[in-house]
């Protein structure tokens, strides 16, 4: 413990803590709640029921109501804890309840029954979590369909996007030919182009493809990333050209170089890439949101969105499918946020 | 100027001590050189004099006054770093104006004084140039500049000369003891380099692990030094260092047996030998320059050595050779030797410039009578 | 290749030999037919073609959507109205005031977009730097802590949004709590200073952790020893910070504030799932302005659309400009990088 405090306080040869010290972790500790506590609040309220969503003020973990099998009814009935007539609180299980007044019976006495007003009875509640919200959207809301739509255009577009990206490093990194450099240019220029000024004629394209309302108007206009083509690049300048000079010594033929020796070599930033992509494809919105109007074709995003449109919404449902739609990348990110934060950190320098 | 005061200085690290309760008086206007392997402390000590890092035990004083709780923004010293630390973003007048400007010095002043500086360590002309365009030379005086501007109480170098190369250390050497000469500030100086402290100090501080070993000036620790680290870190070549037994002491002399002789040598050293014990195992020391080739012209030991390599200077030679059972001895006299290797020769070690010391992990020396 | 791989990759392995062996043979004859330096360009194509189809073409059509009129999506049932689309959208009164007009919708956009985006931006790198300074001590836990403020730049859009959305409830968390300390509940996004308060609010959080991380790293990147030496010379912190920190990070400070403005002003997605632009066109930016008027709306105004576009691209490339002109400045003026 001394050391703890004495790592704690050790700032650059000081043995003193400063107040400065105290007031960054103060501030370390409120970020920390900013960021995670509104994501821990939707997971948390994910796991209510409707009833227990619709309480003001919302209590922090999901409760639900105690119920319990009493010889001689078929379900299970609640429980509540009442007060009786006589001035006593007991747990009673309620068995009918009309207008006002409740009929309670004693669990172990089922025979004598109590009625009670319902003001004086309170549900007697335990922690429960409402699983039926995540187990319900896929068979009411046709979820499945939409997370298929996510995974399909998520995994297909990365897909295709490592393939094309790398390929295209390849010939730029490997390769000397006439107007290499201006088609390097060209493809890091796009970074500059907003997205916004492609929209119209964009969907003009799509529809002559015939890609509209279809998941591949969605992935084929998003695999030509110019990022992705940037960094696999800068990677494979670093394999030696030699290897492949000795590949071609051996009759290998470029396509061979380039998916036996290139392609595997290059497989950290590939890695990279590929998170990227499909982070990139998971959270898209507003073109698909353009290309997709169909629901049945909706990707997750876009389901989302509909969903709390809706005058009355069903906010169990909408919680369950968010925290859904949000767990590929938290996994990703518990898994591998040390990688992500040097990686960006460094790049940053650049 | 000030002096400068150290009182059971410690420093520790959470259970590591770093530095063992040091003490040490610097008077005005000396030259320090704090000096010793790496790792021994020696940055450490200095920082906490700037306090660049805070002293966990003990007191530093200047002049008479405790600065333990005074930041080092506020002791009205001066540091020159080891990589300079110029600021990459300002000019070379920007540099050394910043310390001024920091203190809410007047324009006109400012301006002075940076030409002053520039001007002693003739940076005039590259007073508008930033830092990257200038050479590692250049750059070490812009810092020591940077220091002079602020006219401190005491200067303090940190390996100013580490990163240059060995041409320009000797004449930055000369420039900075010219400097210590001119402004006659009291300097403290940090460095692992054995020659630069023999050359420009006043006072040597050996340090070794956090302890002071040893403190005199430059031939004070040559010839008198006070255990065999001191002896052996001081001067260059390295001290030789045969293994023997105590033959028989009193307080004037001490008869050695050294195990490269086989039996107890004839001479005795003229050594205060009175906490001696009989068979005691200990260390004698005799620099490569003292020790002597064939007849001997004063009281010496002497032994056979079998020369592995001779490296012929011209104006000096070097015999590395093996006596006894393996032990090695180098030996360096002036001129040029017709031996050659392989040879066996008889080499002398006048007892008057040998030492000894106890063969124990302190070392401690013999004292001269 | 090692023939001890794991067992996991022997599906992808066989199905990447299997791609191989099917495209080698054509791919051979290919490379026989152009030979071995312009086989590059069958590398690049794919890549080529998507950005020739996707990106390129339609940036010339845009201009061909901004310049003609009628309803028709495709271009040769469009009729050639020059600048209309343009004065249709410039039609004003008095510039300062949307409600005069003729797109007042499209005015009012631009003013909440320049609005949000100084506003956001402002804040946003304030919040970025100070966090990055925090970042930059000895702290237990520093890099888990730089997780937890890059996370949220990972979520989508629409998931922020309806994070946000839960806890700004009228029933919700925030107003709970409210209540809990005596104060009334408000309706957050109903009102609309307050709905585009957490527009703001909402989008910082987003997106704070990113450019944290790159004013993180540039901090980083100044050498220690710098300080130690402005302590030296008797620097108070603060001059410490503005003399030494300010003037070296200024270049990261000038990208971090360039790409967040780029970002700022096209701004889209969350918004439109946490307010929907309201109330009323209280937090409708220009995104959402193009979105609706191409798409949105019962008649698409393609052309309406593709001339706002237009507008906004050509202040990005300003900004984009502007930005270069000031890396430039900055990296001969303050940050004093070496010129070789």
């Amino acid at each position: 413990m001394a050391r703890l405090v004495a790592f704690l306080s050790a700032q650059r040869g000081r043995a003193r803590a400063d107040w400065t010290d105290w007031v960054s972790y103060a501030y370390l500790l409120l970020g920390l709640l900013l960021m995670f506590g509104p994501v821990l609040w939707l997971v948390l309220s994910s796991f209510k029921s409707p009833a227990a969503l619709n309480e003001f003020p919302p209590q922090l973990l999901p409760y639900g109501q105690k119920t319990v099998i009493v010889a001689g009814h078929e379900k299970p009935l609640p429980l509540f804890s009442a007060t009786l007539p006589d001035g006593t609180t007991r747990e009673l299980a309620e068995v009918r309840r009309i207008g006002i007044q409740a009929t309670l019976v004693d669990p172990a006495a089922p025979e004598e029954e109590y009625k009670v007003n319902i003001r004086d009875r309170k549900p007697v509640r335990h922690f429960e979590l409402a699983t039926s919200n995540y187990t319900e959207i896929f068979g009411k809301f046709s979820f499945g369909t939409y997370l298929w739509n996510s995974v399909f255009i998520t995994v297909i577009a990365t897909l295709i996007t490592l393939l094309f990206n790398a390929m295209a490093a390849f010939a730029l990194s490997k390769y000397r030919f006439g107007g290499r450099d201006a088609v390097f240019v060209l493809i890091i220029s796009t970074l500059m182009i907003p997205p916004t000024i492609i929209l119209v004629p964009n969907f003009l394209v799509v529809s002559e493809l015939g890609l509209l309302n279809s998941l591949w108007g969605v992935i084929w206009p998003a695999v030509a990333t110019p990022t992705g083509v940037f960094l696999l690049r800068q990677y494979m300048l670093t394999i030696p050209d030699e290897l492949l000079d000795a590949a071609r010594m051996d009759h290998a033929s470029e396509w061979r170089i380039f998916w036996r020796i290139v392609l595997p070599l290059s497989a950290p930033a590939l890695a990279v890439l590929a998170i990227f992509s499909v982070m990139w494809r998971w959270n898209d919105f507003l073109w698909p949101l353009i290309v997709l109007s169909r629901s049945e074709k909706f990707t997750l995003q876009l389901a989302l969105n509909a969903f709390q449109g809706e005058l009355t919404t069903e906010w169990h449902y909408l919680l369950a499918m968010t925290v859904i739609t949000l767990l590929p990348v938290t996994l990703v990110f518990a898994f591998l946020q040390r990688h992500i934060t040097t990686g960006i950190a460094s790049a940053g320098v650049k | 100027m000030a002096s400068l005061r150290l009182q059971n200085v410690g420093k520790r690290y959470g259970a590591t001590t770093v530095i063992h309760s040091i003490d040490l008086d610097v008077p005005d206007g000396e030259f320090v050189v704090f000096v010793g392997p790496s790792g021994c402390g020696k940055s450490t000590l200095l920082r906490m004099i700037a306090g660049l890092e805070d002293v966990t035990s003990g007191e530093v004083g200047i002049d008479g006054k405790r600065v333990n709780e005074i930041s080092a923004a506020q002791r009205g010293l001066a540091m020159v770093f080891q990589s300079y630390a110029l600021y990459p973003h300002m000019s070379v007048y920007q540099n050394l104006a910043f310390g001024l400007e920091n203190l809410r010095t007047p324009r006109v002043e400012i301006d002075a004084k940076v030409q002053g500086a520039a001007r002693m360590l003739r940076l005039d002309a590259l007073l508008e140039r930033r830092p990257t365009q200038l050479s590692g030379g250049q750059r070490q005086r812009v810092a020591i500049g940077r220091a002079i501007v602020r006219d401190p109480t005491i200067f303090l170098f940190d390996e100013p000369l580490s990163n240059l190369d060995a041409e320009l250390r000797v004449q930055m050497r000369a420039e900075i003891t010219a400097l210590h000469k001119r402004l006659g500030t009291t300097m403290i100086y940090v460095t692992h380099d054995q020659v630069e402290a023999m050359t420009m100090a006043d006072r040597i501080v050996v340090l070794r692990a956090g302890k002071v070993e040893q403190v005199g000036t430059p031939l004070e620790l040559y010839n008198h030094p006070a255990n065999r680290f001191v002896a052996g870190f001081i001067g260059s070549p390295q001290m030789n260092f045969l293994n023997g037994r105590v033959a028989g002491a009193d307080a004037e002399r001490i008869r050695v047996a050294l195990d490269a002789m086989g039996s107890a040598a004839a001479e005795a050293l003229p050594l205060r030998g009175a906490s001696a014990s009989p068979e005691q195992a200990v260390v004698l020391g005799i620099r490569p320059e003292h020790i002597g080739l064939g007849a001997a012209t004063a009281p010496s030991l002497s032994l056979p050595a079998k020369i592995d390599r001779i490296e012929q200077l011209g104006a000096s030679s070097f015999l590395y050779c093996t006596v006894g059972a393996g032990e090695r001895l180098t030996v360096h006299v002036a001129g040029q030797v017709p031996h050659v290797s392989g040879e066996t020769v008889t080499v002398t070690l006048p007892v008057a410039d040998s030492h000894l010391f106890a063969a124990t992990e302190g070392g401690a020396a013999f004292p001269r009578r | 290749m090692s023939r001890d791989r794991h067992p996991l990759l022997a599906l992808p392995a066989a199905l990447g030999r299997a791609v191989l062996d099917v495209l080698d043979a054509p791919m051979r004859a290919v490379q026989r037919l152009v030979g071995v330096p312009r086989i590059a360009w069958i590398f690049v194509g794919p890549n080529l073609a998507i950005l020739g189809l996707f990106t390129f073409l339609p940036i010339v059509i845009n201009f061909y959507f901004a310049f003609t009129g009628g309803v028709a999506l495709y271009p040769s049932q469009r009729p050639f109205t020059g600048l209309e689309n343009l004065e249709t959208l410039f039609e004003c009164e008095s510039y300062l005031d949307p409600s005069t007009c003729r797109k007042d919708l499209f005015w009012r956009a631009i003013f909440n977009t320049g609005k949000f985006a100084v506003l956001q931006v402002g804040l946003m790198v304030a919040f970025a730097l100070i966090t990055a300074l925090v970042l930059n001590r000895k702290i237990l836990g520093r890099g888990f802590f730089r997780g937890v403020f890059f996370y949220p730049v990972l979520l989508s859009p629409v998931v922020v949004a309806l994070i946000w959305k839960w806890v700004l409830q009228r029933e919700g968390v925030l107003n709970a709590l409210l209540a809990g300390a005596g104060a009334s509940p408000v309706g957050w996004l109903s009102e609309a200073p307050t709905a585009f308060f957490w527009c703001v609010f909402v989008s910082i959080w987003a997106h704070m952790g990113f450019y944290t991380l790159i004013l993180l790293a540039g901090l980083q990147a100044i050498p220690p020893d710098l300080y130690e030496a402005a302590e030296m010379d008797s620097a108070s912190p603060w001059r410490r910070f503005s003399r030494i920190t300010l003037p070296l990070l200024m270049p990261n400070l000038i990208v971090v504030l360039v790409l967040g403005l780029i970002r700022a002003v096209q701004i889209f997605d969350e918004v439109f799932v946490l307010t929907g632009g309201g109330p009323g066109s209280a937090t409708t930016f220009i995104v959402q302005f193009i979105y609706q008027t191409g798409f949105a709306e019962s008649i698409h105004q393609y052309g309406l659309a593709a001339a706002a576009s237009l507008v906004l691209a050509l202040s990005l490339l300003a900004l984009t400009l502007v930005q270069l002109r000031l890396t430039k400045k900055g990296l001969a003026g303050g940050s004093g990088r070496d010129h070789g």
